[in-house]
């Protein structure tokens, strides 16, 4: 055993973006760590809906103005207006409003007419992006919920780059690395099992890029039988039937592995064909809680 | 991974901040590329040559490069081409006994030129350097030349500040009949001039470049290059001559200032460019160049038996060219004793088309199609040049070339 393999990493563990948040950098001092650590903190202010002073907020309340971002959340529109057609309009970030529809944590269906209501507030295709500028219709809202945690890893990893340092990000199961260990091996991750025990479906090897899952365990339930994925089509405002339960993706980012994993999920019965056609690895674990997928599970 | 990632990726990279600048500026994929140019230049004109038309230079390049990143921040070059020439060139132009311009060609010749450059680039993260050496070997040349160059992204990268500077040193030695210096000396005095003789460049460029908004970007560039050595052209020479028929200054110092716009327009997808330099230089000659481009981009998306992402870019581009002549530039008349042409060397004189006060219009037409790893390039190219597209509607210069250039070639991006 050479003597870079018993090296161990700094570890940081705080609360940010609605989970939990871990680093591990090797060798990492604590002004890295706090640096990282305060990364975090600014995305979630400028880009969290549910923080009256953030740049989100600011825009959803001007919706109907015409208003000037800057370089940063015009690359994430710009991001988001890619998936928005890669997926043929299943990814939009302009659903969010259909919370008002829907409360997970109480378990209640809506109400169709309220429901047909909220989705006339969707529809990022009536968005006017020009780029530099943005009209939201008025009661339209944008909702980076579904990227700015994934670009959050993709960027703590990139702020270790620059400093020269080795690491981790995991941002709540979004997941970022710098490259492979110091020693060259990779970095061993277990995927969540959907159905919510300790146990971990599978453990997947990283060695770049980045690794996400998007999963109805957290917040769907099941009422009179009937399964309620919190995996909502935007053009109807319902679950998308026979969604997976959940879908994990390895991607040269962890901005691009989440919201492949995301499109995933808004195929439903489709999912499987349309992530080997995209040709990158997945596990796939579907409604009957079986597993498939191109991703390598070293045993 | 299939285009559709791949296009996701690049919508990711332009996430300010995805990725640091230095992963970013240095390439990360490895390129290799192979380019063959034909090039033929119209006859020269039978009512005005000696000895009636005669088949101007044919000219083949193949031309191959290498392109790998090292490590995370640094990329190297390897170029290299092999031409060959065929064909006759104009040696001098002259007014015969009845006032008539007329060129006399050399006898047809083959000669071959074999170029090789290396370079190598070191990337920051808003800044990179690269330096490059070259040599250049034909029968009777060798070139040798090098250069650093360097970029500076400033003003949150929307402002490019790049500069640099080349040193060239050339060898000339006409091999052509030296078996017999005396007969040398006494038929062509020029060649055996130029004998041994070399010349050098020393050139400093700057420029800067801004980004206006998404769609637009501004150039503007400035570079001076001084030469000095042996420029005259041992080739042009006279049966007979007692003197070189072609003497030059031998200092040469030349002001180039140029422009460009950028402009891309997302509604039609495609984009204009137009640039424009204007040259002045020790010998008097000024010149203007414009050049505009459109740029039309083209995916149709085409889906036979599998995904293609067949993506298409077509750029029609004009040129007009325009300069006025030399100081020294001259066609001798043939039907008066001239002495200028039998004795003194120290008047300078030339008879050479392309210090003449011209213009030249170039059209051109290009496609280029990448396909997954691919790119392929075809290009067309017509050029003419005319004193009267200069605005000289009084003199006659037949020793101008016509040209058609026709350019294929394939990069491989691994």
């Amino acid at each position: 055993m050479s003597a870079l393999s018993l090296q161990q990493p700094r570890l940081r563990h705080f609360q940010a973006m609605g989970g939990p948040c871990d680093l591990a950098v090797f060798d990492a001092p604590d002004s890295l760590l706090d640096q990282l650590e305060a990364e975090v903190t600014r995305l979630e202010q400028r880009y969290s809906r549910y923080l009256p002073g953030s740049l989100v907020s600011a825009i959803n309340q001007g919706a109907g103005t015409v208003q000037v971002v800057d370089e940063e959340c015009a690359g994430l529109l710009n991001y988001a207006d890619k998936c928005f057609r890669l997926s043929e309009g299943l990814f939009d970030i302009t659903a969010g409003v259909l919370r008002r529809a829907w409360d997970f944590k109480r378990q209640d269906i809506p109400d169709p007419e309220h429901l047909a209501t909220v989705c006339k507030s969707i529809g990022w295709d009536r968005v006017d992006w020009n780029g530099e500028q943005l009209r939201l219709e008025p009661g339209m809202e944008l909702d980076f919920g579904g990227v700015v945690k994934e670009f959050a890893a993709d960027r703590l990893v990139t702020l270790m780059n620059e400093a020269g340092y080795c690491g981790m990000a995991n941002l709540a199961g979004d997941i970022a690395v710098t490259g492979p260990q110091p020693d060259g091996q990779p970095w061993m991750l277990g995927v969540r099992d959907p159905l919510g025990s300790d146990q971990a479906m599978a453990r997947v090897a990283l060695t770049r890029g980045g690794l996400a899952t998007s999963g109805d365990y957290e917040r769907g339930f099941t009422r009179d039988g009937v399964r309620y994925s919190h995996i909502l089509n935007p053009r109807n405002g319902w679950p998308v039937p026979e969604a997976p339960r959940s879908v994990t993706i390895i991607a040269d980012h962890c901005i691009m592995a989440g919201s492949l994993a995301t499109i995933a999920m808004l195929k439903g019965k489709e999912a499987e064909s349309w992530l080997v056609s995209l040709e990158v690895p997945f596990l796939l674990c579907d409604a009957s809680m079986s597993v498939s997928g191109t991703l390598v599970t070293p045993g | 991974m299939s285009e559709a990632v791949k296009q996701l990726a690049r919508s990711a990279l332009a996430i300010p901040g995805l990725v640091s600048m230095a992963q970013a500026a240095a390439p990360a994929d490895s390129e290799a590329g192979y380019q063959y140019t034909y090039y033929t230049e119209d006859d020269s004109p039978e009512s005005r040559t000696d000895g009636g038309a005669q088949e101007r230079y044919t000219i083949q390049v193949h031309q191959f490069y290498l392109m790998m990143p090292y490590g995370s921040n640094m990329s190297w070059d390897v170029e290299g081409s092999f031409e060959t020439m065929s064909g006759a060139s104009p040696v001098y132009t002259y007014l015969d006994d009845e006032d008539v311009t007329r060129v006399y060609m050399a006898g047809a010749s083959i000669e071959r030129r074999f170029d090789l450059y290396g370079s190598g680039r070191y990337y920051w993260s808003q800044a990179d350097i690269g330096g490059q050496a070259g040599i250049s070997v034909e029968q009777d040349y060798v070139a040798l030349s090098s250069g650093i160059d360097g970029s500076l992204q400033i003003n949150d990268q929307m402002t490019t500040l790049s500069g640099g500077a080349t040193l060239g040193y050339d060898f000339i030695d006409p091999t052509q009949d030296y078996s017999d210096p005396a007969d040398q000396q006494a038929n062509t005095p020029g060649r055996f001039a130029a004998k041994d003789q070399t010349k050098w460049q020393a050139s400093i460029f700057e420029g800067v470049s801004q980004i206006i908004d998404m769609n637009t970007v501004v150039q503007a560039g400035a570079s001076v290059t001084h030469r000095s050595g042996y420029m005259s052209d041992p080739y042009r020479e006279r049966a007979g001559a007692e003197v070189p028929y072609d003497i030059r200054p031998d200092s040469r110092t030349l002001v180039t200032l140029s422009a460009a716009g950028r402009r891309f327009f997302p509604g039609l997808d495609g984009a204009l460019h137009l640039d424009f330099r204007f040259l002045a230089d020790s010998w008097d000659i000024w010149s203007t160049t414009t050049d505009l481009s459109w740029y039309q981009n083209y995916a149709p998306g085409w889906d036979w038996f599998v995904r293609n992402e067949v993506d298409f870019q077509l750029i029609p581009s004009l040129r007009y060219y325009q300069q006025t002549q030399a100081y020294f530039y001259e066609i001798p008349d043939h039907g008066e004793a001239d002495p200028y042409y039998t004795a003194d060397t120290t008047t300078y004189y030339s008879s050479d088309a392309r210090l003449s006060n011209y213009g030249a219009i170039s059209l051109g037409l290009a496609l280029k199609t990448d396909f997954r790893n691919y790119s392929w390039t075809i290009a067309g190219e017509r050029y003419a040049a005319n004193p009267s597209y200069g605005f000289n509607f009084d003199a006659e210069t037949p020793g101008l070339p016509a040209f058609w250039r026709v350019t294929t070639g394939l990069d491989f991006r691994f």
